[in-house]
């Protein structure tokens, strides 16, 4: 094989790992429960819960979205390392699939924190 | 430093004064939340749209919750109004330093026929949100777009589509729609009652008002099965036209620099739902990119190492709820140009810009997208009249889209391409005017409907007149 081939074989096994992902073995055994018990979860107080309801849900109670979940303390505790403030930016400016203003666009950022405190919890 | 955060300075140093009293407040607050929301409410919200090239610094973004209301902020409000859906449009369709009016809560479908399979649907309802609620009514939307984050208003209004030589895009499937005017007044239209109103606001920009709710013709519920096929590009162009001619929704993509592409179709079928393994195309496009970082300098290399990947990855077949089976969702961010052409350009263009972009710019990764539209009616449609191919190119959120976007409109544009509404383009009105018959026809209703111009912006005064 020549010198091209062997780097072009060393290239596409690099590609291929990458393509499939680090294989991570992470147990997916509190899965469905978590889910679950995003899909229950609701704001208390009734305009939150009215916001949280057309503009969260969708995706923070929704299996197979990459955002964290509600109620999924795991996920959300490296989040919330990170400052209000920083989420808070992420939320107005948009982060990863999250559009910007999360979908609330009349929301102000007191109501985002009220949202990010209630999916953290 | 980016450009809000500059912005957001010299907006906070040019009201330092009127700021002062908060700062007080703020330093002399004593928990840890209490200045997180001190801080926090000082701050100027930008509208920005999801790739973050738009933005904009209104002063009021309101969200009413019923017509009524609408009708209120309308009639009330002092200069300019723009709707504002779910920000998937590349183009600054919505920017303005006034006020930006959002539909998400006025969405849900509000009633059917089902002898007909129509629907009425609120506008400002999401697309992913709106299957669902469908299916239950035994309904099922005739065609979807493949990312469904828009809302049902911002879609229509940009004729956002899917794939189908058959299919039309959305807003063919509109029969009848309800628009709050400048004036504040409700109009009902569809094909019979105020039709001239109805062929304009079908596609419509946001700038003949404020759609409430839309009529739409739907088809029972269905079920379909999705098949991906990786093969060389040659093989897929060969085919294409073929394939497109018979099967429901086809489409291909092309990875710049691999020269593999796979085809994309999708059927009715009666099978179970199920689903082989698939590659995450947030995945996918990271990959490109990390590939395009290590192998730009020699495009032989990056080639032979992409393909041989590509030429590996097995057959996908999902078999779904056709609502659950035409989106994907999109976390990695870009910038997009589509342009629609007429049928018989369209593989003959497809191999120039493919041409020109593995010629000239080995940075780009982002796949390439080939769809089918068919011809409608629509005075702003860019499908008006003509059967379309669709090609999409994309660029990476933060890196540069100009250059390479300038050389593809070249060719888009040299073979009479009309572009997607809500993607980058630099048509400028007197463009538009040649390309779209209906252009002054659309103009005249749009200015009967608001004289003022109050649902103009700094973009759509460019291409519209006031009375």
């Amino acid at each position: 094989m020549s010198i091209k081939g062997l780097c072009t074989l060393f290239l596409g096994a690099c590609i291929s790992m990458l393509m499939t992902g680090c294989g991570s073995d992470a147990p997916e055994i509190n899965s469905a429960v978590i889910l679950q018990n995003a899909k229950s979860l609701m704001p208390a107080d009734a305009e939150l819960a009215e916001v949280y309801g057309r503009s969260c849900i969708s995706c923070h109670a929704v299996a197979d979205t990459v955002a964290p979940l509600t109620g999924d303390r795991q996920s959300w505790e490296p989040r919330m390392a990170q400052g209000m403030d920083v989420l808070i930016d992420h939320v107005i400016d948009g982060y990863g699939g999250m559009p910007p203003l999360g979908l609330c666009m009349e929301c102000e950022p007191e109501q985002f924190r009220a949202l990010i405190e209630f999916m953290a919890q | 430093m980016n450009r809000r955060n500059l912005l957001s300075l010299m907006i906070s140093t040019a009201a330092g004064t009127a700021l002062a009293p908060a700062l007080s407040l703020a330093n002399s607050a004593t928990t840890v939340g209490a200045i997180t929301a001190q801080k926090t409410a000082r701050r100027s919200i930008a509208w920005r749209n999801w790739s973050g090239s738009e933005e904009c610094f209104p002063q009021a973004r309101k969200a009413p919750g019923s017509v009524a209301e609408l009708q209120e902020l309308i009639t009330s409000t002092k200069g300019c109004v723009r709707p504002v859906g779910a920000g998937h449009s590349f183009m600054p369709l919505v920017p303005t330093d006034d006020t930006i009016v959002s539909l998400s809560r006025l969405s849900g479908v509000i009633s059917h026929d089902a002898a007909s399979h129509q629907a009425v649907i609120r506008a400002g309802t999401r697309l992913a949100d709106i299957g669902r609620p469908l299916g239950e009514l035994g309904q099922a939307m005739i065609n979807m777009p493949d990312i469904d984050e828009q809302s049902l208003a911002g879609a229509l209004g940009t004729a956002t589509h899917g794939t189908g030589t058959t299919l039309g895009c959305l807003p063919d499937f509109v029969e009848g729609l309800q628009l709050v005017t400048a004036k504040g007044e409700v109009i009902n239209c569809d094909r019979q009652h105020n039709s001239d109103i109805f062929a304009a606001a079908r596609v419509n920009l946001g700038a003949l008002g404020v759609l409430t709710e839309v009529r739409m013709q739907n088809m029972p519920k269905y079920t379909l099965k999705r098949e991906t096929t990786w093969h060389p590009i040659e093989e897929i162009l060969e085919n294409a036209e073929s394939l497109a001619d018979n099967n429901r929704n086809y489409e291909f993509i092309y990875v710049p620099f691999s020269g593999m592409g796979f085809n994309d179709i999708h059927n009715f079928t009666d099978e179970a739902p199920s689903t082989t393994g698939k590659i995450d195309p947030n995945d996918g496009s990271e990959t490109l990119k990390q590939v395009r970082d290590w192998l730009s300098w020699s495009p032989k290399i990056r080639e032979l190492a992409l393909s041989s990947v590509a030429k590996g990855i097995e057959k996908e077949v999902v078999v779904a709820n056709s609502w659950e089976n035409y989106a994907s969702e999109r976390n990695v961010r870009f910038n997009e140009m589509e342009y629609h052409l007429p049928r018989e350009h369209g593989l003959k263009a497809f191999r120039e810009v493919r041409a020109m972009v593995e010629k000239y710019f080995p940075e780009i990764f982002f796949p390439f997208e080939f769809r089918y539209v068919k011809s409608d009616d629509i005075w702003l449609s860019p499908f008006y009249g003509r059967d379309c191919c669709s090609i999409a190119v994309h660029r990476y959120f933060s890196e540069d889209h100009k250059p390479m976007f300038k050389a593809v409109e070249a060719i888009f544009r040299k073979y009479h391409g009309r572009p997607h509404w809500g993607k980058i383009n630099t048509m400028n009105r007197k463009d538009l005017a040649v390309n779209y018959e209906r252009w002054d026809d659309f103009s005249t209703v749009r200015r009967e409907l608001d004289p003022e111009g109050k649902f103009l912006n700094t973009y759509l005064k460019t291409l519209f007149d006031t009375a």
